[in-house]
């Protein structure tokens, strides 16, 4: 079930009236979202169900004898070991099996041995990478005390699966969600105006541009739905180039789109959940960039791994290796290839580069140079992040720079505009035009109603009709 | 078609920005100005998408750029057929193009038929085809058959909610397909209701432009294809004794018209292709094993179509002919018997004079 879906808005419209019917029942409210999140869920395949209850269970359990336990028991070590490996197990063999095993028999065939390969090829849960994290954070939270562990079950449960943001984020804090659980909002004006907003708003970031942006970028990198796709040499340098183009803008559009989308449902539910990018294509370097991009699993990252790694604690060179080995964790987090490690890296080098070069120092580029530097470097890393194979990598760089002869096929001029949305986006999120929209003027309920019809008539027309899938589901 | 494609994405990011809900307002209010800015956009955008030759895609479209290439670069007078699959398996209009002109005829043939085409997409490709050409076809036939005279909503057998389906159900099509089920388009309060939701829901996706931008394409630019589709091996196995019988059962012509709704759509339509320059409008049905299929045909010549040059297969030297492995499936025919009926209706064309005259042909004066 996927959020631009009709089967979708048919789901949200059940069981937001549900919801509120169940106004004086708060218990009954998040069993209702619970049972929600479990059809939601199960729609994709139920046998993913087994595993989410698996996690579920192993967090609950954890938190509980963890909390149990004296700070310095073994015992209560013990658990929280178990809890943080059994849940990193579980993600390393349902994302990563394939992936080993793959690369192990590459690298015997290297040297000469011919492994009997077998022929166990494990399913990937849609959203698993997400939800893992949010139960390893319940875990660590509870054990640091932050947080206190929960008793009911059904609450770890919705916690982990509550399902606006269940499949592709943002990744929600235990500190941030369990006391909402507690907390009665009404269902008013407010409640209401701020998700439309944001399911607005994403709706037409992911249906209106980026599934419109895919079928620019699919024909060139390669896409289940498209066959033949794998030789890019049959493109021209421009279109090479023109194709990352898209796809910058596609990522982009795509995760932003759902991440406000999983906001707006969530606000319709009386949950709030934190922003998870904050125009990162305006970002001036590439620290700046990751506080923008993908905040809610930058900031995961940071405080569960970064930080106690020794994070800058430790001297220049062990603040390098714990951002390098932060950022190869987190490019592997997206996806099972050595081009999602290669992506890390390079932006675990870049982050250490900026790190040594400009922080603590007075020397600065002038913004505008340091604006281009940096979303330049950014384009050329989405290259090995949406690329099939390191070869069609080296390709698609060749052709940033002329080094290669381009071949026949062409893309339309189309993809060169994808600049033009960027920053007409950056420009809207700027906050002289976010006051703007706050003025009287605009909110005139003719501006406001009129406006709704001329945005739904537009997303209507360029709504895709063959619902493409989030591009982050296969994280 | 890109330019709008980027000229609506600007303005979905600048909408979607600025919306912000207002204090009060009127429920009345609200709603019209809603829905006024709602149609307003929906009409402008077609009205846009229109005027750039930007739609939904189909095979069709490829087969009218074909006739319209060929009308372009030819000074031979066209002869179109429309019809549906009976007609793409059965029409080689390469072959009747050969035999005509072996037979002193000049014409070249063009065949634009598609599987489960209905009268109402049909009209709609024909219309296309016109405004499209450089010279309105000489001569058009039209395929009649029963199915397709009784079942508005065929396609949904086909496809649901495909470039096709949603196509052919724009207002137009949506009154001729409702009209249609009210009379006896459908079987049953099960299948009509079926057939009634599927029909609103596809008026409602072409109405409101569902897709149109993020699918659309410039339908000049669709790659020119032949229609005729020569199968070389059959489907199914027929009986020979069923299929003999099939062929050699001849029922009694009793004139009569299809039902209202496709009687006067076809009306409208003689009348419009003849409006375009068209000279002569006539009317056909390929040969298929079941008479009662061929006498339905057989029937609406003798009676509706009575006016005008009207071919029916019931002909016992055709039949006798394809009496043989020549069948596809028990509707429609392989190469080996397009090739046998093509010389046919070839020599029917000829017979009825439809090839003859160069003057434009009057409303109900011609055969």
């Amino acid at each position: 079930m996927i959020f631009t879906e009709a089967i979708f808005f048919v789901f949200l419209a059940a069981v937001f009236t549900a919801y509120w019917l169940l106004k004086n029942h708060r218990e009954w409210q998040l069993r209702l979202l619970l049972v929600a999140s479990t059809i939601f869920y199960g729609w994709w395949d139920w046998r993913f169900l087994l595993l989410i209850g698996t996690v579920i269970l192993i967090s609950w359990i954890t938190a509980q004898q963890v909390s149990k336990r004296q700070e310095n028991a073994p015992s209560r070590r013990a658990w929280l070991i178990f809890g943080i490996t059994s849940s990193l197990a579980i993600l390393g063999v349902f994302k990563y099996f394939n992936f080993f095993a793959d690369s192990s028999i590459a690298m015997l065939q290297a040297i000469g041995l011919t492994p009997s390969a077998g022929a166990v090829h494990i399913l990937l849960p849609v959203g698993i990478s997400f939800y893992i994290f949010q139960a390893v954070s319940y875990i660590v939270d509870t054990a640091r005390g932050d947080l206190k562990a929960e008793n009911r079950l059904s609450r770890v449960a919705l916690y982990i699966a509550f399902f606006p943001q269940l499949v592709a984020g943002p990744i929600v804090r235990a500190a941030s969600f369990f006391p909402q659980m507690d907390r009665i909002k009404p269902l008013n004006r407010g409640l209401v105006a701020a998700g439309l907003r944001a399911f607005l708003l994403g709706f037409a970031y992911k249906a209106g541009i980026a599934d419109n942006l895919a079928q620019f970028v699919d024909p060139v990198f390669g896409s289940a739905l498209v066959p033949n796709d794998a030789d890019l040499t049959v493109w021209s340098n421009g279109a090479l180039v023109g194709a990352s183009l898209a796809f910058a803008g596609q990522i982009y559009f795509d995760f932003v789109g759902y991440s406000l989308m999983a906001i707006g449902v969530a606000r319709w539910f009386g949950f709030y959940i934190p922003k998870n990018f904050d125009y990162p294509y305006a970002s001036t370097n590439i620290a700046d960039f990751w506080r923008r991009w993908h905040i809610s699993l930058s900031s995961w990252l940071r405080d569960y791994l970064y930080i106690p790694l020794g994070g800058n604690r430790s001297g220049k060179v062990k603040t390098y290796r714990n951002l390098m080995i932060t950022m190869v964790l987190g490019g592997l987090w997206h996806g099972a290839a050595w081009t999602f490690v290669a992506w890390g890296a390079l932006h675990g080098l870049a982050l250490a580069m900026h790190r040594a070069l400009f922080v603590g120092k007075s020397r600065r580029l002038p913004a505008i140079l340091a604006l281009i530097a940096t979303q330049l470097f950014v384009l050329l890393a989405w290259v090995p992040f949406r690329a099939e194979s390191f070869g069609d990598t080296i390709i698609a760089w060749s052709a940033f720079v002329g080094l290669r002869t381009g071949g026949p096929e062409t893309l339309p001029w189309i993809v060169w505009a994808v600049p033009i949305l960027i920053i007409l986006d950056a420009a809207l999120g700027h906050s002289r035009l976010r006051r703007l929209a706050r003025s009287s003027l605009i909110r005139r309920p003719i501006i406001f109603w009129g406006g709704l019809g001329v945005l739904t008539a537009t997303l209507f027309a360029l709504y895709p009709l063959e619902a493409q899938p989030f591009v982050y589901f296969q994280f | 078609m890109y330019t709008i494609l980027l000229a609506l994405s600007c303005l979905a990011l600048i909408g979607a920005h600025f919306l912000r809900l207002p204090n009060k307002s009127s429920f009345i209010g609200n709603v019209l100005s809603f829905s006024a800015a709602l149609l307003l956009t929906t009409i402008g955008i077609r009205a846009i998408t229109n005027a750039s030759g930007v739609g939904r895609a189909t095979q069709f479209d490829a087969f009218v750029n074909r006739a319209a290439l060929i009308a372009e670069n030819s000074d031979a007078p066209l002869i179109v057929f429309s019809g549906a699959s009976f007609s793409r398996n059965a029409i080689d209009d390469d072959r009747l193009t050969y035999i005509l002109r072996e037979k002193g005829y000049p014409h070249q043939a063009i065949n634009i038929s598609l599987e489960a085409a209905s009268l109402v997409e049909r009209k709609m490709y024909l219309d296309a085809l016109i405004a499209r050409s450089s010279r309105a076809p000489d001569i058009m036939m039209l395929e009649v058959a029963q199915i397709t005279d009784t079942r508005p909503t065929f396609i949904f057998n086909n496809s649901k909610f495909s470039s096709r389906a949603i196509n052919q159900f724009n207002v137009e099509g949506v009154l001729w397909s409702t009209a249609g089920l009210l009379e006896d388009g459908c079987s049953g309060l099960v299948d009509c209701a079926k057939e009634s939701v599927f029909l609103g829901a596809h008026g409602l996706v072409n109405v409101f432009n569902l897709g149109l931008v993020s699918q659309g394409k410039t339908l000049s630019h669709e790659a020119p294809q032949m229609s005729y589709d020569g199968a070389l091996e059959a489907k199914e196995t027929i009986d020979g004794t069923d299929r003999q019988h099939g062929l050699t059962t001849q029922n009694l012509v009793s004139p009569r018209a299809a039902h209202n709704w496709a009687r006067s759509l076809r009306a409208i339509q003689h009348r419009d292709i003849l409006a375009a320059g068209t000279s002569k409008v006539g009317y056909y049905f390929p040969p298929v094993i079941s008479p009662g299929a061929r006498a339905y045909v057989a029937d609406i010549c003798a009676g509706e179509l009575a006016d005008y040059t009207c071919i029916a297969p019931t002909d016992p030297a055709l039949l006798a002919k394809l009496d043989a492995d020549v069948w596809l499936d028990r509707e429609h025919l392989l190469d080996d018997g397009a090739a046998v009926y093509v010389a046919w209706l070839a020599d029917q064309l000829i017979a009825s004079g439809i090839l003859d005259e160069a003057a434009p042909q009057q409303e109900g004066a011609q055969k």
